[in-house]
């Protein structure tokens, strides 16, 4: 997933991973633009739930044949503590991979993996490659942009 | 907090330039925000609702013009923050306990949408949220539901000053 790691997003977030004898672990280095509260200089809840989507992502296709994509379903986030202007860690936990769907799981903290600001459960679709992938395809045009009753009747003829 | 009767929620007059607290806000030195060139059609206690653009920065390589779905999260995390303001009429600091996602439909970068959000339900110190994207032709992008801790340990937001913006 180099593509991912060389996206634009992920230079925007710093979003670097690495390699350990006890698993990946992600990383980004925020600055000014992802914070939330100016106030008490919080992390945005968007970015650390990005961030965590990235992981599992992430995480899920180092797991998936070379020619296996996915697509996010649905993340669930919860903000267990505000996470300080500062470099925020991952780790992700693969915890199934189907026929269709895969589950994975994110922890994210900052001074300490023992003290997590945040954790996510991501669900994605598996599909057979970018090509057939949903995200490879802009959203489709309306279905009957003039209305049902304008619909071509070209087949009929 | 068991056994104690709710204090009674007391409503402070209504703001009549709320729009314009909400539009300074988002397009004011907030880096983030300005990205989201964010500008709020209706800011009222029974809802919110918000025109926003897909910034650059959620663009990925291996997708070509289409944005990573974590651009969905970060509008609706600060939207639907918005909308429990706009319940409370009172800039409390709150902080975001949880967010569910649903990602109904990818969208592209610099494409508009249109974002509405409710504060369903208000039962101090929680509030929750729900809300949906859609595009200008109304295909819904993604859903969320959220709660919200109001009262968090941050300060008050004195940018909303009410004061300030009268004048």
């Amino acid at each position: 997933m180099t593509a991912l790691a060389e996206s634009p997003l992920s230079s925007w977030l710093c979003f670097t991973v690495r390699e350990t004898s006890d698993g990946r672990i992600y990383a980004i280095a925020p600055g000014d633009a992802h914070v939330g509260n100016p106030l008490i200089k919080a992390l945005h809840g968007g970015i650390v739930s990005t961030f965590l989507e990235i992981a599992a992502h992430h995480e899920l296709h180092g797991a998936l044949p070379p020619d296996g994509d996915s697509e996010a379903i649905n993340i669930n986030v919860d903000y267990l503590k505000s996470a300080k202007l500062a470099p925020l860690f991952a780790r992700a936990r693969i915890a199934k991979i189907g026929r269709r769907l895969a589950f994975v799981d994110c922890i994210a903290w900052q001074e300490s993996e023992d003290n997590p600001v945040a954790k996510a459960a991501c669900s994605f679709c598996l599909v057979k490659s970018a090509a057939t992938s949903l995200a490879g395809v802009p959203p489709a045009p309306r279905e009957n942009p003039g209305g049902a009753f304008f619909h071509s009747t070209d087949g009929d003829s | 907090m068991i056994g104690t009767v709710p204090k009674p929620i007391s409503t402070p007059p209504v703001s009549s330039n709320w729009t314009g607290v909400m539009e300074t806000f988002f397009s004011g030195s907030h880096h983030l925000f300005a990205a989201l060139r964010m500008k709020p059609t209706k800011v009222d206690a029974d809802g919110v609702s918000v025109i926003a653009t897909i910034p650059e920065v959620f663009s990925q390589a291996a997708t070509g013009n289409l944005a990573h779905r974590g651009a969905y999260t970060i509008i609706l995390d600060t939207f639907f923050g918005f909308a429990v303001f706009a319940r409370l009429q009172t800039p409390k600091a709150i902080a975001t306990i949880n967010l569910r996602t649903e990602y109904l439909r990818p969208v592209e970068i610099g494409e508009r949408i249109i974002c509405t959000a409710e504060c369903h339900a208000l039962d101090e110190p929680v509030a929750r949220v729900r809300g949906e994207i859609v595009d200008y032709d109304g295909r819904p992008l993604a859903s969320a539901t959220g709660a919200f801790m109001i009262g968090s340990s941050g300060p008050d937001f004195p940018a909303f000053d009410r004061e300030a913006f009268a004048r």
